[in-house]
């Protein structure tokens, strides 16, 4: 917590322990960091799955859910809310996957209409509802930009739960998780039910993104998704790591967010946490090492400096590591390889051709040894 | 005859348009099978069918060896991976071990050992840490190559390995393929160069949309069926 709010050095001291010791500061951003963790933990598989997207398409159909439970239920409980929020959510998803599924149109275009036409929707309903008496003092506005301030002790305790459980799934599943995230098709032809575990991270999804509506709005929301498991990617080689990291960014970019929106007055929760995760995000994206746009451009330059230097017409300074280094053994054999295509068995493989094998017995004929005079007459096909 | 692989009046259809209609071919245990026939006859659309990744239309498919996990080994294109999955060459092959595994258990010692002897066996074991996207199209295959051999399967599917692979990998696939038959296992692999089929396989079915034929290499692989094989689709535009 401190680490982020470090980041700030225009904060003064005062103010820092001011905030800290603000009983509803530490609380939202207890929950934020929640939400951001689990964000982070989620998004790294939604984003490898290439179903970032519906991440998208889920937090923007939750709004008309919102809203329709307040106006049946009267209730401006955050649970009840929050269940129609799903409910919308879920539907949205399933009527995607079903058009995607039973019709020419793509997955893409099916999402992006129920998307538009969930969130039209919630907009249409939200505008009837504010109309109501007593609405207005119901908060649904904060659902589409995000209210972190509304957050309190019991919600913090209800996604702690939920954080706790989704991350003791994670680690006891992680390897289904991964294989159903990597290679779906050979985890199925292996008979390993990874249909099961895409169903459960589609779920987690979900229910984290529901959740975090609150906090960050439905507009918002799958960027808190996304933006934290893109910068872990540019920092880790592996998986476990990136889901780590993936987990640290999204809490700090939870505590940093409230902290910048509680201390300006205006500025909403949700964008301030999503352009925290988005700051980490271009960073990453720029420095890391390795992967970052600004070391691919330190190497491609030392490189080009070192190949100059060695005298172009003999760039011996190249230090290419060969393409197949590991097959040293047959290495010596190479040069030496097919004899003009006689016996060999493994004549030039690069595109096929009709062999003209003849009916009877004699092997290879067919393979077109080079035929320089071309006096062999017949054709490719017409050997035989 | 023991079949490895049996598929009875397959048709496939994603559209209106079928891939694949009416079926039937025979893979005897044991044998180093090839599919071929000219691009777009349904050869990978056939493997995946086989694989019971895509439902067909109307048929069955029979694979005894089913009936234990992990007796099927894929190897699929490497097109098909995301490259930018952040996992190595090693946590691949180790994937191969996970379908013996069951739900709760962690890959030991045992797994580990016979997912480094799998990459060391198609010559990949100085490439183990790097990531899979940082491998060429050719050492992606061994690496898939290495996972399906950790499985330890019965039956072995591949769709085209040799695609963008040098001539002594190619030799090098080949020889463990031929290993694997050996020792009664069978393979199923789409092919491409018909110049290499007598060399390779002893089983080869032709296809396009329907078989055009199967069986022994040395019985059904004549210039007659690989022309019909290869000519249908002209000659289906030209009417």
């Amino acid at each position: 917590m401190t680490a982020a709010l470090g980041s700030m050095p225009r904060l003064a001291a005062g103010t820092l322990a001011a905030l800290l010791s603000d009983y509803t500061f530490r609380t939202v951003a207890l929950g934020a960091a929640i939400i951001g963790l689990m964000s982070g933990v989620v998004g790294c598989f939604s984003v490898l799955r290439r179903e970032a997207l519906l991440a998208d398409g889920a937090s923007h159909a939750a709004l008309p859910g919102v809203v329709a439970a307040y106006l049946i239920t009267g209730s401006k409980d955050a649970a009840v809310l929050l269940a129609g929020a799903a409910a919308s959510a879920v539907l949205a998803a399933a009527a995607t996957v079903l058009t995607a599924r039973r019709t020419r149109i793509k997955f893409e275009s099916a999402l992006a209409v129920a998307m538009s036409v969930f969130f039209g929707l919630g907009l249409a309903l939200m505008s009837y509802a504010q109309r109501l008496p007593g609405a207005s003092k119901a908060g649904l506005a904060r659902f589409i930009y995000g209210e972190a301030s509304s957050i309190v002790m019991r919600d913090v305790c209800a996604s702690a739960a939920l954080a706790l459980m989704l991350t003791a799934l994670v680690c006891v599943f992680f390897r289904q998780f991964k294989l159903a995230a990597f290679d779906p098709e050979y985890a199925a032809s292996a008979g390993l039910r990874s249909g099961a575990a895409g169903g459960a991270l589609t779920a987690m999804t979900v229910a984290v993104t529901v959740l975090g509506i609150q906090a960050v709005g439905a507009v918002l929301m799958s960027a808190l998704l996304i933006a934290p498991a893109v910068a872990a990617r540019q920092w880790t080689r592996s998986l476990a790591g990136m889901t780590a990291l993936a987990a640290v960014f999204g809490a700090v970019s939870g505590v940093a967010g409230t902290a910048y929106s509680s201390l300006r007055d205006g500025v909403p929760t949700g964008p301030a946490i999503v352009v925290t995760a988005s700051v980490i995000a271009g960073v990453s994206l720029l420095a890391a090492p390795g992967r970052g746009i600004a070391a691919k451009l330190v190497r491609r330059r030392r490189l080009r400096r070192r190949v100059l230097a060695a005298n172009v017409s003999a760039p011996e300074g190249f230090d290419r590591t060969p393409p197949d280094a590991s097959t040293t053994t047959e290495q010596s054999a190479r040069p030496a390889a097919p004899p003009d295509g006689e016996g060999s068995p493994n004549a030039p493989q690069n595109e096929r051709i009709i062999p003209a094998a003849p009916p009877d017995g004699e092997k290879h004929a067919a393979a077109s040894a080079p035929d320089e005079d071309g006096k062999g007459g017949g054709s490719d096909a017409g050997g035989a | 005859m023991n079949a490895a692989a049996e598929v009875r009046h397959l048709t496939v259809s994603y559209g209106e348009k079928p891939v694949l209609v009416d079926v039937s071919l025979t893979i005897p245990r044991g044998s180093f099978a090839a599919i071929v026939g000219p691009n777009g006859a349904g050869k990978t659309t056939l493997m995946k069918t086989m694989l019971g990744l895509v439902k067909p239309l109307a048929g069955e498919v029979r694979i005894p060896a089913r009936g234990r996990r992990g007796a099927v080994g894929y190897v699929p294109q490497s097109e098909s991976i995301d490259r930018d999955f952040p996992i190595s060459a090693y946590e691949v092959a180790l994937m191969g071990r996970y379908a013996s595994l069951g739900w709760f258990r962690r890959p030991g010692k045992a797994d580990k050992s016979a997912a480094e002897e799998c990459l060391r066996r198609v010559g990949m074991e100085k490439f183990a840490s790097r990531q899979i996207g940082e491998l060429s199209g050719g050492q992606q295959q061994r690496v898939f190559l290495a996972r399906a051999l950790a499985q330890d399967a019965e039956i072995y599917f591949l769709d085209e390995p040799l695609k963008g692979v040098d001539a002594v990998s190619e030799r090098a696939i080949i020889s463990i393929l031929r290993g694997l038959c050996a020792e009664g296992k069978t393979v199923v692999m789409v092919h491409h160069d018909l110049r290499t089929v007598r060399d390779y396989f002893d089983w080869v079915s032709i296809i396009n949309l329907g078989v055009v034929a199967s069986g022994a290499v040395e019985d059904v692989f004549c210039e007659r069926n690989i022309d019909r094989a290869y000519s249908r689709r002209a000659a289906e535009a030209a009417v």
